[in-house]
């Protein structure tokens, strides 16, 4: 009996481990693993109380909830980006979509005077068109910005470690800790390879003398000397403020 | 220039949100906490998916009407992994406001019925 109710209770929460995929990816960013943890107690009381058909129940209900609940949150991020929120991440994208879709609106009309593949065609065109409209809109694409460079952080600005590309190099730039003090330097130590070689990424927490294999000491930057900024869910350094320190950057 | 946060802004207040904002009035709680207290509240007539709870939670957080409490250090597990809200002050003066409107509409109500029907109902 207890086996089958931890089978159940798996499956339940694999399956809305998938219908929570219904809703856009910074809101399940956000909300997804609390919206899991609160299922898997509902099923946990829904077993106790009705067993293996309150646990049914309580899934069809789940699923319900999200068909009602998830159209209006992706009906947000469609209004952010016809406001045009990511109108700055590249024009390049923003034609190629909109020919896709005038295309595919192109192929709908001749397809409905002549043959279905045409109508398939361009069924198949509107829908990639607006899923990547959307998907852009989410910053699942996470399309630069211009005039900025994305970088990988935990979300801390500004953040302790990043790493970006410039030209034929990757550039690794860390705070160093003062483990007496217990605090961060105000310093990024910067250092580079080239672009290819082989060498796994450096940790945040390097010690000074410690520069891995592949890798080589660029120099120091202070923290100020760069601007940070966040947009959905990407941290961005400005490019002008990465050239200029990294010109300036001391050894 | 944004315009001001008035707690009339934000009347009516959805029923989902309005149930969330009831909830936290006793107390901060976690999403699994409200869900309950709704559905004890309202003796089972009313259940949050939690689609609908945390869809509401994520509108009252973005209109800081709720705002989010550090998690204690000395949590673990599941419930580290829980969030907790409270009321924020600025809720507490919308949900005051929403309730104060509901009961001026109950009362409204109640004397166009009793004009209606001044029997109370019974035939």
């Amino acid at each position: 009996m207890r086996q089958a109710s931890a089978a159940a209770l798996r499956l339940s929460a694999w399956v809305y481990a998938h219908l929570l995929r219904a809703y856009p990816a910074s809101f399940r960013a956000e909300f997804g693993g609390e919206m899991a943890l609160l299922f898997s107690d509902c099923c946990r009381d829904e077993w106790r109380s009705a067993g293996p058909a309150g646990v049914f129940c309580l899934l069809a209900r789940a699923a319900l909830d999200t068909l009602v609940s998830a159209p209006p949150l992706w009906a947000e991020r469609l209004e952010e980006a016809m406001k045009g929120r990511s109108a700055d991440r590249g024009w390049g994208f923003w034609l190629a979509d909109h020919a896709l879709a005038l295309g595919g609106f192109a192929l709908l009309a001749v397809g409905a005077a002549t043959s279905w593949w045409a109508m398939s065609l361009g069924s198949a065109a509107l829908a990639i068109a607006f899923f990547a409209w959307v998907a852009e809109a989410d910053g699942l694409l996470a399309l630069p910005r211009l005039g900025r460079v994305a970088i990988r952080t935990g979300g801390l600005a500004p953040p302790l470690s990043f790493s970006v590309r410039r030209g034929e190099r990757v550039l690794f730039f860390f705070c160093e800790e003062d483990p007496e003090r217990g605090v961060w330097s105000d310093v990024y130590t910067v250092l580079d390879r080239p672009k290819g070689t082989d060498g796994s990424e450096p940790c945040s927490a390097l010690p000074p003398a410690a520069t891995p294999s592949g890798w080589s000491l660029r120099g120091r930057v202070p923290v100020n000397d760069l601007q940070f900024e966040s947009h959905e869910r990407s941290t961005y350094v400005t490019r002008g403020s990465l050239e200029r320190s990294l010109s300036a950057a001391r050894m | 220039m944004d315009s001001p946060r008035t707690p009339g802004s934000f009347l009516p207040l959805p029923d989902a949100e309005l149930e969330i904002l009831i909830a936290l009035a006793d107390g901060e709680a976690h999403g699994y906490a409200i869900m309950r207290a709704v559905a004890e509240r309202t003796e089972g007539r009313r259940r949050l998916g939690p689609g609908t709870l945390y869809t509401a939670l994520k509108r009252l957080l973005a209109a800081r009407l709720i705002e989010e409490v550090v998690a204690s250090r000395d949590a673990g597990g599941e419930e580290a992994r829980r969030r907790l809200y409270r009321l924020s002050h600025f809720g507490s003066r919308v949900l005051k406001a929403e309730l104060e409107r509901l009961s001026t509409l109950v009362r409204h109500g109640r004397r166009r019925l009793h004009m209606l029907l001044p029997s109370g109902g019974r035939s």
